[in-house]
């Protein structure tokens, strides 16, 4: 585990790769793989930033998002709840509010929807630091049931927490600065587009750039917030006419 | 080495507790107890924030600190190297001398001399910022064999590594708020700055207020006073370091 005097394991790894990235998609990238590795099925983290809705960067489909806003709006949910006051994880999903009896409706068809998602069991790492205002969720999904889930945070919780935690923080930071410097579209970005305006689907994107789908929707996205736009055609008609796409 | 039984899921109420601490002592009381539980014979921390005074907290001697800053030079010690550069912890001690065989006499000397107060294998656990330039260290002390502090490590470093680290961050942000309630800077003081960052000059900035530019350079000088700064470039650092400004 150690040669010599350095000590070298996992986590300490990770924290080391993502501090070395170059922006938020590399360590996204980072993060997500990490975790997977430790056995999530999904991952995302909740920012926020002085704005009405917070930041979400999440591994799992649009429509769950959406789902989400729409019918539990963060303020409400439970997790939420917790993470804004607390500094331990809370663990939720099916899994662990399936057996409570007074859980609302919207919650319950909530959990089952996601759990046809392959997420059971949700444990949400919140993340402060030293002002009261910004302060996020680290959340690392998973498709155990209870029992696999104590097992599981008796041998992983420390880890994960530490990895999340600093994982968290780089992207706050990353995130911070390309907020307070806008710059035009990263060449990843630009080449999405590109591509999308030549009538490929993300699956062909995501196979053309030698990346995985989830990583094409990451840069369609972030395009389209830095474009202002809705939908990714608004993104696409946008960047054509302000000249930085031309496919 | 003794360890409390039950040790696992401790690491939760230690990160609540520390949270809830409001004083620097209260969290060091905390962190100690954990530590101690965890079979440590000795902790140290060591956390700056701009300060002028760092914080240096420690169950040892005071000679420890102080034969260190001022016998050992950072440059011939490779633990201090290690952690400048380096988020990955790091194993220092007498217990590790026969894997450092050019070893400074001065340092072989002085880890004697921990050695003598039960301290043969350590780990370091190093905090960088945003910047990736180091702030914080966090030091657990036992008296094992390399070999035993090695497996030890294996089982439990990812739980000391977190408490660490979080206790160590517990410090920064306590020292942090500490320092914006001494400086309490007033609105006007605080804008001076902001276009002050923004690259304006006391004219400009008069302008920008409606202010006559003798009156921004006494709120800028005041901010100065306040900051314990020389210069209003220094002033500008602190106010950024203390988050009281986000230019």
């Amino acid at each position: 585990m150690s040669k010599g005097l350095e000590v070298s394991y996992d986590v300490a790894d990770f924290m080391t790769s993502i501090s070395r990235t170059d922006g938020i998609d590399e360590t996204w990238g980072l993060t997500v793989d990490f975790m997977s590795g430790l056995g999530a099925s999904h991952v995302g983290i909740s920012l926020n930033l002085n704005e009405p809705e917070p930041l979400l960067l999440w591994t799992t489909p649009q429509w769950m998002t959406e789902l989400f806003l729409e019918s539990i709006y963060p303020e409400l949910d439970l997790a939420w709840e917790h993470c804004r006051k607390s500094v331990t994880p809370y663990l939720g999903g099916k899994s662990v509010e399936g057996a409570l009896p007074d859980l609302p409706e919207t919650r319950r068809r909530y959990l089952e929807e996601i759990t046809a998602a392959e997420i059971r069991t949700t444990c949400s790492i919140p993340v402060h630091g030293a002002e009261a205002e910004k302060w996020g969720i680290f959340d690392f999904a998973t498709n155990f049931g209870p029992g696999d889930t104590h097992a599981f945070q008796k041998e992983f919780g420390a880890k994960v927490y530490l990895a999340a935690t600093a994982a968290f923080r780089r992207l706050q930071n990353q995130i911070e600065k390309e907020r307070n410097d806008p710059v035009p579209l990263t060449p990843s970005e630009r080449e999405c587009l590109l591509w999308l305006g030549r009538g490929l689907r993300n699956e062909s994107i995501a196979a053309r750039l030698g990346v995985r789908p989830v990583t094409v929707e990451f840069h369609l996205s972030n395009a389209r917030k830095k474009l202002s736009a809705q939908t990714r055609e608004q993104a696409l008609a946008t960047a054509m006419l302000e000249g930085f796409v031309s496919p | 080495m003794e360890l409390d039984a039950a040790i696992d899921g401790r690491i939760w109420d230690f990160l609540s507790s520390i949270n809830d601490a409001d004083s620097a002592s209260a969290v060091w009381e905390e962190t100690i107890k954990f530590m101690r539980g965890y079979g440590a014979s000795h902790i140290g921390a060591y956390v700056t924030t701009g300060h002028i005074d760092p914080v240096v907290l420690g169950t040892t001697p005071p000679w420890v600190w102080d034969e260190y800053l001022s016998e050992i030079s950072p440059e011939s010690d490779p633990a201090t190297r290690h952690c400048r550069e380096n988020v990955t912890p790091y194993f220092g001690g007498q217990a590790f001398d026969e894997v450092n065989p050019s070893i400074n006499p001065k340092l072989k000397a002085y880890l004697g001399s921990l050695a003598d107060i039960g301290i043969r294998a350590s780990v370091m656990f190093p905090m960088h910022d945003r910047t990736n330039r180091d702030w914080g260290r966090f030091i657990f002390d036992t008296d094992l064999s390399a070999d035993d502090f090695r497996k030890y490590f294996g089982e439990h470093g990812t739980s000391l590594h977190l408490a660490g680290i979080m206790s160590i961050e517990r410090l920064h942000n306590l020292a942090l708020q500490a320092g914006r309630m001494e400086a309490r800077l007033t609105n006007r003081e605080r804008e001076c700055l902001l276009w002050l960052a923004r690259g304006l000059r006391n004219d400009r900035i008069a302008e920008r207020m409606g202010l006559r530019p003798v009156t921004v350079g006494l709120h800028i000088s005041n901010a100065c006073r306040k900051l314990d700064a020389r210069t209003r470039a220094q002033a500008l650092v602190k106010a950024i370091q203390f988050g009281m400004l986000q230019p």
